[in-house]
């Protein structure tokens, strides 16, 4: 640090690359555009300026390729399901997946007799949090990111993991 | 002095002071007679209130004549509009409701709230309609509508069984039809000057159970205002119904939808795929005897999450 030292003002932090990355990630978590059913519409509620994402830095990008977080917002029907997945494989890395209500999570009101509804998202792909509710509220789907942003905090992704 | 012995002595005290005697004699037992009378003296003197007419009695006096059926068509407008306010001031709100012409029901009820405020005056009920009998009008307003249905019901079996003998099945109030000739009869049923059947409203399947599919058809035409239904019941194992997509275009999404859930085969459907479903499914999930299949795609279509409950 000595080279340093008296060379520059208070301006200038000196952080680890790793927690830097993680940082940057985590601050910026940009998610897909997309809504499969009635929890689309309090999505769209926590995007828009009453509740503003977009303050904790999640933008929505309309192209899985610019996405870092996809948002399964709502029912996922059979037929989806192999669609959500191809565009799940279709974002780059490093991403992340959302539940957001009942429905992606565990089937909801589908549950027992919806032979069309495929029970909870994390069939086909990973989930990283889980937001219940029918539909969750714009607070809830904000608290959900707010839990993703510290997961994404604890990441190291320079540091070589002990096998 | 019991209750009805009370009213009994009040009517005859009202008959008796309006010069009706005779009434007061007749009447049986002593004890009221003797009451009235002495009523009907005091009152003359002043010494007493004429009692209220009660009026259960006054409606029953009425009522020895035969009733006569009023047929509210025949009535004016001004007529209609005075009897419907006279129902309303006097409870009976649900033949003002029943009322078909929006505008003299908007009107009745305009004018009795100003009645009630005072702000008008109550109109006289018009004279055909007082000789009517206490029976609910409304009822018979309400009624007609069904009456027309089952008429054109009746009317187009009837010109059905004359056009294509053998198409019309057995059944009592609906239009059953055998499958054979249906676009035939649907593209008169549409073009026949007094029927004019040009919109097809709603078309859905049903699993009747054991070993039948129907087909249901609800026609309305536009012209004459008046509505169907057809019926049309295949076998499970055959289900195959002519197509009237030709007809009503609106039939399309319809009968896609039906195939879909049902797998009633529509003969002659221009683009007859599953609509809802993806095109790969396998059965037809609302009849009664569907099975949902184990795997889509290699996903799981059954619950496999255990310990939820």
């Amino acid at each position: 640090m000595g080279l340093l030292t008296n060379r520059f003002q208070d301006n200038i932090i000196v952080e680890k690359l790793d927690k830097l990355l993680s940082w940057s990630r985590s601050t910026s978590p940009w998610f897909f555009q997309f809504g499969t059913a009635c929890c689309a519409i309090e999505m769209m509620a926590a995007a828009a300026s009453r509740h503003d994402m977009m303050r904790i830095g999640a933008i929505p990008r309309s192209s899985p390729r610019q996405a870092d977080v996809m948002i399964v917002a709502g029912t996922v029907t059979m037929k989806m399901a192999i669609r959500v997945k191809k565009l799940y494989e279709q974002m780059a890395d490093p991403k992340y997946v959302i539940a957001m209500g009942s429905c992606a999570t565990s089937g909801g009101p589908y549950w027992q007799h919806g032979y069309h509804v495929l029970k909870g998202v994390d069939i086909v792909i990973p989930v990283d949090v889980y937001v219940p509710g029918c539909p969750p509220r714009p607070e809830s789907l904000i608290e959900g990111m707010l839990k993703l942003q510290e997961q994404i905090l604890q990441e190291r992704p320079l540091t070589r993991k002990m096998a | 002095m019991t209750d009805s012995q009370e009213k009994l002595i009040a009517e005859l005290v009202n008959k008796g002071l309006d010069g009706d005697m005779d009434a007061v004699n007749a009447c049986e037992d002593k004890m009221t007679r003797a009451k009235a009378k002495a009523m009907i003296v005091k009152v003359n003197k002043g010494t007493a209130e004429r009692p209220p007419m009660p009026k259960a009695t006054n409606a029953s006096s009425d009522g020895s004549a035969p009733p006569a059926v009023v047929n509210l068509d025949t009535l004016s407008k001004d007529d209609m509009l005075a009897y419907l306010v006279n129902k309303g001031l006097d409870g009976d709100m649900d033949a003002v409701n029943a009322c078909e012409d929006k505008m003299t029901r908007a009107k009745a009820k305009a004018m009795i709230v100003k009645v009630n405020k005072g702000t008008a005056e109550r109109p006289p009920m018009p004279k055909a309609a007082n000789a009517s009998s206490n029976v609910t009008d409304s009822a018979a307003v309400k009624s007609t509508a069904i009456e027309q249905n089952k008429d054109i019901n009746q009317k187009v079996r009837k010109m059905i069984e004359e056009k294509f003998p053998g198409s019309i099945l057995d059944s009592i109030d609906s239009i059953q039809l055998s499958p054979d000739k249906w676009f035939e009869i649907a593209s008169w049923l549409k073009s026949e000057e007094s029927l004019i059947f040009d919109s097809l409203q709603c078309q859905m399947g049903i699993d009747l159970g054991e070993d039948t599919l129907e087909s249901r058809y609800n026609l309305h035409s536009m012209k004459y205002d008046h509505y169907i239904e057809v019926r049309i019941a295949v076998s499970k194992s055959n289900p195959k119904i002519p197509s009237v997509e030709k007809i009503w275009r609106i039939a399309d999404w319809f009968e896609r939808e039906t195939y879909d859930m049902f797998g009633i085969e529509y003969i002659g459907h221009r683009d007859l795929r599953r609509i809802l479903l993806p095109d790969d499914w396998e059965g037809w999930p609302l009849r009664k005897d569907y099975q949902e299949q184990e795997t889509y795609h290699g996903i799981m279509v059954p619950k496999v999450k255990e310990g939820w409950e």
